[in-house]
């Protein structure tokens, strides 16, 4: 039942988006625009692109991601479609988990879709055998951002202060992602110390796996009349 | 109706803490020693450290008041245990956010003379500040909707993600840096060597605490009498709605 019901879910935002387009688009030219100012910004040359150049994609991953996040609820709160969804048999879990799997594959589409590009306009060189620890590092950063901004997005969209409140309440709980993520893509272009990595993909997983237990339990309770 | 109360209540508890944080910043003033180093800016940290343990437990605590209300809210006969750990949490969420604000207030005056800059972005410094905006956010939502079901859940839920969270930042922090932070900070051991330092602190700690739950105690006061108005109210609209 709730696996039919996440999937019921998780297809209607798939289908909406890919009928509209309107949360790639936006998601993937807001993510090419924070580079290009970030590149002038910093005035970038070689030294300084590696040096920043880990920051500059965990942080447009961030702002990228939050503005998915407000698409995806935003469709919701139109008709009160927020409470259908919740009154499905399946319940509040089976819409926050649709609701991280979508945020977990819009973000990635938008990466894959902006990397190339970010990684040519900042200038740092992706090694070969650094490919698979960035990707881990995406992967566990983009979940871990996910289980909180859903969690919290869900909670606060109907709320009129939803645009100041969601950053106010997200960014300084996923602190520990965004530090992580930048050690890691460091340590993947590189640089850093050898048995770094490690820790910091432990720090990325223990994340993951502590809101992964404790944000659909909140939501759950928060959600439920 | 309850009793009237009797008049010299409410001036004790403000009375008898006035004169214990009086008598804290002279014995902190004028018996403690200088520390050799720092010299008479070594002070502040009496009061900074001391509002720093008292805000991180108010937020801590807030955590396990909004576990509480977001367990019990829905069960039968707990009703009230639920209200009133919700209007706790508040409260320790107001006087948490309140001292937040005079620790980050005194720590850079203190660490420009003792660390040459104002700000670095140690372990606990971070933690603190992290804590700090996430509480501020649950109180411009608790602003924006006082009296509203829905904004008490929300709120309860912002209170208990953040409390991992700023364990997790810590750690994080600390694997960042290495662990190489001034010692000054540890408080006890290194940094209080003389006796009177030690009791000097230890009075502090207590005042300072003393001070929050009587802050905290005062604000969810206010909260129930909020609730018992507006209860009052929406009585009294029925009242008139049943007259026409």
């Amino acid at each position: 039942m709730t696996a039919k019901t996440i999937w019921l879910i998780l297809r209607k935002d798939v289908l909406i988006e890919l009928r509209t387009r309107e949360v790639l688009t936006s998601m993937a030219l807001f993510a090419v625009l924070i580079v290009v100012v970030f590149a002038f910004a910093f005035s970038l040359d070689e030294t300084r692109a590696k040096l920043v150049g880990p920051g500059i994609i965990w942080v447009t991953i961030l702002f990228a991601g939050t503005l998915g996040l407000y698409r995806l609820f935003d469709r919701e709160r139109d008709h009160a479609a927020m409470s259908g969804l919740l009154l499905a048999p399946a319940g509040p879990l089976a819409v926050y988990i649709a609701k991280v799997l979508g945020l977990v594959i819009f973000i990635t589409v938008t990466e894959i879709i902006v990397l190339p590009l970010m990684l040519a306009f900042i200038g740092v060189p992706l090694p070969l055998e650094g490919i698979p620890l960035f990707a881990l590092a995406l992967l566990l950063g983009v979940l871990g951002f996910s289980l909180v901004a859903v969690l919290f997005g869900g909670m606060l969209a109907s709320t009129r202060l939803r645009e100041v409140l969601i950053p106010i309440v997200v960014y300084p709980v996923v602190v520990p992602v965004i530090i992580g993520g930048v050690k890691l893509t460091g340590a993947a272009m590189g640089d850093g110390l050898p048995g770094e990595a490690d820790n910091w993909l432990r720090l990325m997983a223990g994340f993951d796996i502590i809101y992964l237990a404790l944000c659909p339990w909140v939501f759950t309770r928060v959600m439920v009349e | 109706m309850k009793a009237p109360q009797s008049s010299l209540r409410p001036v004790f508890m403000p009375l008898l803490l006035g004169a214990a944080l009086m008598g804290v910043i002279y014995f902190v003033f004028a018996v403690t020693p200088r520390e050799q180093q720092m010299g008479e800016v070594y002070k502040i940290f009496y009061f900074h450290v001391a509002s720093a343990m008292s805000c991180l437990s108010l937020f801590f605590i807030c955590a396990i008041a909004s576990i509480g209300y977001l367990v019990l809210r829905n069960r039968k006969g707990w009703g009230r245990i639920a209200t009133l750990s919700d209007q706790v949490a508040h409260g320790l969420a107001e006087i948490g956010v309140l001292y937040g604000a005079i620790v980050l207030t005194t720590g850079p005056i203190w660490a420009k003379p003792a660390w040459g800059t104002y700000w670095n972005w140690e372990p606990r410094l971070t933690l603190l500040l992290l804590t700090f905006f996430l509480f501020v956010g649950y109180l411009v939502l608790r602003a924006y909707g006082q009296r509203d079901e829905k904004v008490k859940n929300m709120a309860s839920g912002i209170a208990v993600v953040g409390i991992p969270a700023a364990l997790l930042t810590h750690f994080a922090i600390q694997l960042w840096k290495g662990g190489n932070h001034p010692q000054v900070v540890t408080g006890e051991g290194g940094g209080l060597a003389d006796p009177a330092m030690r009791q000097g602190f230890a009075m502090a700690v207590g005042t300072v605490a003393l001070l929050a739950i009587y802050l905290v105690w005062m604000r969810v006061k206010t909260h129930q009498m909020r609730d018992e108005v507006e209860m009052l109210f929406l009585d009294m609209s029925d009242l008139e709605e049943a007259r026409r």
